[in-house]
């Protein structure tokens, strides 16, 4: 069995997915993807995860309305999951606006790498 | 007598008659509160400086550039009147050709100095001595170094290459869509190739498409439809820089 973190990234763009996932792997992470929140939501009920990154701007759900259906699962250890918010369009929220939303911590995009760490390791401690 | 020769063209009134009486006391000056009849002026003028609103309400700033290069016989420097709320947008500007900026609101003493400064620098080879969309670096090196660094080279490569075909999937959206008409569906995908250029370190397709991408959801059609010529050019200049081989390890 293995000891990896296990990180679900919500994330439209596989260009992003690819890279997040490149990066990921190289600090040891485990990373599974979800084009959308739906599939988020059907990945985390089926799987255990220490950790979502989720975008805002999604088809089908956006990482806002997935976020608030996260929260309100009945497994305690699955709507306690930590999120952080990525968002190209920081302008439209205040930090408190994502808090209120459910994510723990937010980040903009365009993505820095070592931000990207940096705010995953200072979760998971 | 009055050594050069300034063209202005601002459509604000008070705005034009201070650069008018500022400049009017050192140079000659010709005055025009609208682009397009400025241009019909320059087919047989040549000015020394041409100052230009960027907000103009007859002509955008790159119609003008565009035809203004069409004459082919200027090389001044065309300098962007920005007001203080566009200040962000310089990065933009820049890419369409614009080297230099005065701000809005006019201050007259820091004014006619600038003006001097404009006038002594070297000629420009062309309008505003640009064929190109601007001559910044294409890929950002320290975003690149980072991803060498955070990941490995194989992937990256593979991952450049994916977005060179996004890249090529909005330009063929671009040309079986009509811009106006089709707003909100271009808009969303200039947002994703808009995030995924900021990542990747390519800056001047990342500023294209963050202006684009503010306009379409301004819900101003026809100044994001002129933008999108920009941001093809960006992205041509990119698949340019991405066919030689050793663009990315020259970086």
């Amino acid at each position: 069995m293995s000891d990896k973190i296990k990180i679900l990234v919500g994330e439209d763009s596989s260009i992003i997915i690819n890279l997040t996932k490149s990066v990921l792997a190289f600090e040891n992470y485990s990373m599974k993807a979800a084009r959308n929140g739906k599939q988020v939501l059907e990945m985390l009920e089926a799987e255990d995860f220490d950790l979502i990154l989720m975008d805002i701007t999604m088809p089908q759900m956006d990482g806002i309305e997935c976020t608030k259906a996260i929260r309100k699962l009945a497994d305690a250890t699955k709507n306690n999951i930590p999120i952080i918010a990525i968002t190209g369009n920081a302008a439209n929220h205040t930090p408190e606006d994502f808090r209120k939303f459910g994510f723990n911590e937010f980040i903009q995009k365009p993505l820095n790498y070592d931000l990207v760490l940096a705010t995953v390791k200072k979760i998971l401690s | 007598m009055k050594s050069k020769n300034i063209l202005i063209v601002e459509n604000k009134e008070q705005d034009r008659k201070l650069m008018e009486h500022l400049i009017g006391q050192v140079h000659a000056f010709q005055s025009f509160d609208q682009g397009t009849v400025a241009l019909s002026q320059l087919a047989i003028q040549n000015p020394d400086l041409i100052l230009i609103s960027l907000q103009l309400l007859d002509i955008e700033p790159i119609l003008f550039l565009q035809k203004l290069k069409a004459l082919g016989n200027h090389s001044c420097r065309v300098v962007g009147l920005i007001s203080s709320t566009e200040q962000q947008q310089i990065p933009y500007f820049r890419a369409l050709g614009f080297e230099e900026f005065i701000s809005k609101p006019i201050r007259p003493k820091e004014f006619i100095p600038k003006i001097q400064s404009l006038l002594v620098l070297p000629e420009k080879t062309g309008a505003n001595g640009r064929e190109n969309p601007s001559s910044g670096p294409i890929l950002n090196p320290e975003i690149y170094q980072q991803l060498l660094r955070l990941s490995s080279k194989e992937v990256i490569l593979q991952v450049f290459s994916d977005f060179a075909e996004e890249c090529e999937n909005l330009l063929q959206l671009l040309e079986r869509s009509n811009a106006i008409e089709t707003t909100e569906e271009i808009t969303r995908a200039v947002h994703t190739l808009k995030g995924n250029s900021g990542t990747l370190g390519l800056d001047k397709l990342f500023e294209a498409a963050r202006f684009s991408e503010s306009l379409g959801k301004q819900g101003k059609s026809i100044e994001f439809a002129e933008s999108l010529h920009y941001l093809k050019a960006a992205i041509k200049e990119f698949q340019e820089f991405l066919k030689n081989e050793q663009s990315l390890n020259n970086v």
